[in-house]
């Protein structure tokens, strides 16, 4: 950014600038910097982004530095900061430093390279699970908010349940009877077309005003069925689906995000529908701006913020959820190590070595706890209550 | 003197800047007697009567120093608990917003009996007598049947004839409105400022009353002061103030009036921008914007210039010439 | 209808019994409840170059005359002859080569800029729905409308909440006739501003009309702010046009009760004239279900029998004036 001297505007005799220069970055900057809680919430999810970057390289490949699958029997549940016993162990077996950090397990595997290893995991699952329900929840949201209020005739909505329903058979493996809806959708399409041609010259009879019945609203429609989705118990639905499918830890992700867009759905919605009547959005659909142009130009921007502090709260929400799901075991497979399996695995030597559990319980509680902390910062920076308007 | 505000400071702290909202600001407010402070968004008007009230935001408010002066005795002095005497009883407030300053919640009897019976200790009977009685003052029809009614029941001008009441039921020595009818449609507003004038000549009470529309002054003021960036730019009569301006600032305001009169011709405006309180010029507030201006006015800030018949007006150029 | 002889080619826009209704919709199933007639029969002419001031309480219909105009809502009868075509039956894609031709100025200088892009970038949008594909164009377009409007160019760079009411009010002006238009709406563009900012903008929006022969549809309750910038004047009430004249026509000889008792409650900036004259009564009443007959028959001092029967109609009085009142016509 340019900076104008303050005498140039007087010097035009022109209008300038009340407030001095100052990007909404640097405000929040400031704003977050002020807020402590927050600020030390983002100092851990950074070090923690860190730490699960570098996990992924020391813990990969065939030599890694850190190897988290090295089974030591001859030295299990070893405590913390103990000294690896070099003259049994081979040359290839001696892990880095000659120090189990965290101690070892029932299998004597280095509990601080299997950390590392499932730091990565927990990273992972927490954004990209996140990213596909705000994408869901963006699209979703953003249609009802934005196009809601138009209804939806009954060939459209027809239509609409043949193709989604021939669609999720084959996504399901159930190909023929797929392929059959499908065509049955195409013929439909076909009909509806030829019904529509012939109505316009003037033939109307009862079975068309059916057809076109202003039936529901898109917004009713999704909203309707947000409702449905909230209403199973998520960590169930989830732990439904993970029993289907294979268990790995794409899945995982996938899951997760396909079933915990619904909060984000009903926050883009109502930003949405509030933007909508908003005079810059009205001066903008006078000047002749396209809808696609509107929303992604001039929406989106304005909605994004409160999705991104709802989206941080999630990531909390997904790593606890995928901890929850290694813990019962229906997470990523062994032998790859996730805090959830840890965690796990060392409750059964709770009394013999508490580290095993208290280690990734540590991890998990502070990991979420920042992502929480700077959410919520993140909440107050972005209200705009808080900040003055001028 | 009944209310009287001397040499009021009151600055407001945030990241490490200095909002002068108010900047040495005396007015007063005699017995029986309608006053009117008028000024654009920003000038303090409002700070100074939550101040009067100790109701001001603190932090990031901080009052650095003057007096409010309240039948000789300075209500700065008070602890909260002798001003939540005053508060409601002697002074009373009546707020913009009719719609945001009642409770949803409760009737409007609960409301008005509430204020009646925190200050005083009647039974219920007498405080709903009174009740209705107030209504039937502020010229609410069938009082009886609207005592039961919710907020969201009654129309924008009956929600601030609710507002009058519930002001007006401890019979307070002063009321204090702060912009009553700027959200009101203007047949509203009109009757909302004949019941003002109506209930002064009948209670004798003082109005301190905050608008920033000049018509509603001429129409209801004895007294006037003009407020411009935290400071006092002119006071006196209202007829003194409207015939006769000292101050280049209220001959601005009057002059950029627009009525259709003055249709096809340029309307007289004030150049630039009202300043915001965190960077407020050096000299007097108004230089940058003003027509009269002079190489003092640039530095030094102005005194007071005395036009005898209590019209003082913050303008030595004027003055001289 | 209210001819202009200077006006070869008749008016620039002709509004023919408009009506909007809303729908008021309760309960679970959203059925319709009521209907609110915001608009209800509404006849005017916009004449090129000139201004038709449209005042009435709030509630009154009067911005949503404004946004019918401008294809921002869909009317539910009427016509509205722009240039001769009625543009009240269009598609929206039909309408948008006509957007450029009317434009909208709002009343909250705050909600009206995208606080998310800058100055320069909320004007662009206008000149790339005019075509203007060039970037170093609309750069030098961009500080042309800034100037014009009396912003320093450079103010392109910066974002909303930098500037003041006053000037966000000018950019939302820059940004209207970024798509060279003919007619804007202004709809109440100077009641949030200070006393002192108001006389700025009317006097720019004034010295636009001239430079640019621009006509304005201004939309206000302030019958101050309206009798100085219009040349003729429809005052509003409940949805219907309650009188309707050449601007002096109005002030100077007010017929229907309405425009008396507005006229009468504007309080004067002058002390010398109080106003003692009785206030008129009672609140402005919702538009949702009114009665049949007279919409102002609940406050009218001079309302009969015959006010409540059946709807009134207009009568011309003389060539420039039209009042909805049988008794005083």
């Amino acid at each position: 950014m340019k900076a104008y001297s303050e005498n140039y505007f007087q010097k035009t005799g022109m209008e300038r600038p009340l407030a001095p220069r100052e990007t909404r970055w640097r405000e929040g900057w400031r704003l977050l910097k002020r807020n402590r809680l927050a600020f030390a919430g983002l100092v851990i999810f950074i070090l923690f982004f860190l730490i699960a970057l570098a996990g992924l390289f020391l813990t990969s490949g065939t030599k890694p530095v850190f190897d988290p699958a090295v089974v030591r029997l001859e030295e299990k549940l070893r405590p913390p900061l103990s000294n690896a016993k070099l003259e049994i162990l081979s040359s290839d077996r001696v892990p880095r430093l000659g120090l189990y950090l965290f101690g070892t397990d029932e299998l004597g595997r280095d509990v601080f390279s299997r950390m590392l290893q499932g730091a990565w995991v927990s990273l992972t699952v927490g954004f990209v699970a996140v990213g596909i329900a705000v994408l869901i929840g963006i699209l979703l949201g953003g249609i009802s908010g934005y196009y809601g209020q138009n209804a939806m005739r009954a060939d459209q909505i027809f239509l609409g349940a043949v193709l989604l329903l021939s669609g999720g058979l084959v996504l399901m493996g159930i190909t023929f009877f797929g392929v059959v809806l499908l065509c049955v959708g195409g013929v439909l399409l076909v009909f509806f077309q030829w019904v529509k041609k012939r109505a316009s010259k003037g033939v109307e009879t009862a079975w068309t005003r059916f057809l076109w019945m202003r039936a529901i609203s898109i917004d009713t429609l999704i909203m309707r069925f947000v409702d449905i989705m909230l209403c199973f118990p998520s960590f169930f639905l989830i732990l439904t689906v993970v029993a289907l499918l294979p268990a790995s830890i794409y899945n995982i992700m996938i899951v997760i995000g396909l079933t915990s867009w619904m909060g984000t759905t009903r926050f883009v919605r109502a930003e949405f529908l509030s933007l909508r009547d908003q005079d810059f959005v009205t001066a903008a659909r006078a000047l002749g701006v396209s809808n696609w142009r509107i929303i992604f130009r001039h929406m989106i921007p304005n909605a994004i913020a409160p999705v991104l502090v709802s989206a941080t709260i999630s990531i909390a929400t997904a790593i606890l959820t995928e901890a929850g799901l290694s813990f019962l075991g229906l997470g990523v497979p062994p032998p790859h190590a996730t805090w959830g399996n840890i965690l796990s695995d060392g409750k059964n030597f709770i009394f013999d070595a508490p580290w095993l559990t208290f280690i990734p319980g540590v991890a998990i509680l502070i990991v979420v706890l920042s992502f929480n902390l700077f959410g919520e910062g993140l909440r107050d920076i972005l209200n705009p209550r808080l900040r003055e308007r001028s | 003197m009944m209310l009287s505000i001397q040499d009021l400071k009151v600055y407001f702290f945030s990241d490490g800047r200095v909002a002068r909202a108010l900047d040495g600001v005396s007015y007063e407010a005699r017995k029986g007697e309608t006053v009117c402070l008028v000024g654009e968004s920003g000038c303090g008007k409002t700070v100074s009567v939550l101040t009067i009230l100790r109701i001001l935001p603190q932090p990031p408010g901080r009052i650095m120093g003057g007096k409010v002066l309240f039948n000789g005795q300075n209500l700065l002095d008070l602890n909260e608990e002798e001003m939540q005497k005053i508060r409601g009883r002697r002074i009373a407030m009546i707020f913009q917003e009719p719609m945001t300053s009642l409770n949803p919640v409760f009737t409007i009897e609960d409301q008005i009996e509430e204020a009646i019976l925190v200050h005083e200790k009647v039974d219920i009977e007498e405080a709903r007598q009174r009740c209705i009685q107030l209504l039937k003052d502020v010229g609410i029809p069938s009082p009886e049947e609207r005592l039961r009614d919710y907020p969201h029941q009654l129309s924008g001008g009956q929600r601030q004839r609710v507002m009058i009441a519930m002001a007006l039921a401890c019979n307070p020595e002063i009321v204090i409105a702060d912009e009553p009818t700027t959200a009101l449609d203007v047949t509203i507003q009109a009757q909302i400022l004949n019941l003002f004038r109506e209930l002064k000549q009948k209670r004798e009470m003082s109005l301190l009353y905050i608008t920033h529309d000049l018509g509603v002054v001429a129409n209801i003021a004895d007294r006037v002061y003009v407020m411009y960036a935290g400071v006092i730019a002119e006071q006196g009569e209202v007829a003194h103030i409207f015939h006769h301006p000292r101050h280049p600032y209220t001959q601005g305001l009057l002059a950029s009036l627009p009525n259709r009169v003055k249709r096809g011709k340029t309307l007289h405006s004030i150049p630039g921008t009202v300043p915001n309180p965190a960077y407020k010029p050096e000299g007097c507030p108004f230089h940058p914007r003003c027509p009269d201006v002079i190489g003092t006015c640039r530095v030094q800030f102005p005194e007071m210039c005395d036009y005898g018949g209590g019209h003082l007006s913050r303008c030595p150029v004027l003055y001289e010439r | 209808m209210i001819e202009k002889n200077n006006s070869s080619d008749g008016p620039l826009l002709k509004v023919k019994g408009l009506r909007k209704h809303f729908p008021v919709r309760r309960g679970f199933l959203q059925r319709i409840k009521g209907w609110v007639k915001a608009v209800d029969g509404v006849d005017v002419d916009i004449f090129r170059g000139r201004t038709l001031g449209l005042v009435g309480e709030s509630g009154c219909g009067k911005s949503t005359i404004g946004r019918l105009i401008l294809k921002l809502l869909e009317p539910n009868e009427g016509k509205i002859l722009y240039k001769g075509r009625d543009i009240s039956g269009m598609t929206q894609n039909e309408v948008k080569p006509l957007r450029k031709e009317m434009q909208i100025i709002f009343q909250d200088p705050f909600g009206s800029l995208n606080p998310r892009m800058t100055v320069g970038q909320s004007i662009e949008e206008g000149l790339r729905t005019l075509g203007v594909k060039n970037h170093g164009e609309r750069k030098v377009r961009v500080s042309q409308l800034l100037e014009m409007v009396g912003i320093a160019p450079e103010a392109a760079d910066f974002y909303p909440h930098e500037f003041s009411g006053g000037q966000r009010q000018r950019i939302g002006i820059a940004r209207a006739l970024s798509v060279e238009p003919s007619l804007i709406v202004c709809d109440e563009p100077v009641s949030a501003l200070d006393v002192s900012i108001q006389s700025q903008i009317i006097n720019l929006l004034k010295e636009l009309q001239n430079r640019l022969g621009l006509c304005y549809l201004f939309i206000s309750h302030d019958l101050n702010v309206v009798g100085y910038m219009s040349d003729t004047v429809a005052v509003m009430y409940l949805g219907h046009i309650m009188e309707y004249a050449a601007a002096d026509e109005l002030y100077d000889h007010p017929l229907h009760p309405y425009t008396l008792a507005l006229l009468s409650a504007v309080p004067s900036p002058d002390p010398d004239h109080r106003r003692a004259q009785p206030v008129l009564m009672g609140d402005v009443p919702s538009a949702l279900n009114p009665p049949p007959g007279c919409k102002f028959q609940g406050r009218c001092p001079l309302v009969e029998d015959r006010c409540r029967r059946k709807e009134i109609e207009v009568y011309q009085v003389s060539p420039e004036h039209q009042v909805r009142c049988w008794k005083v016509a």
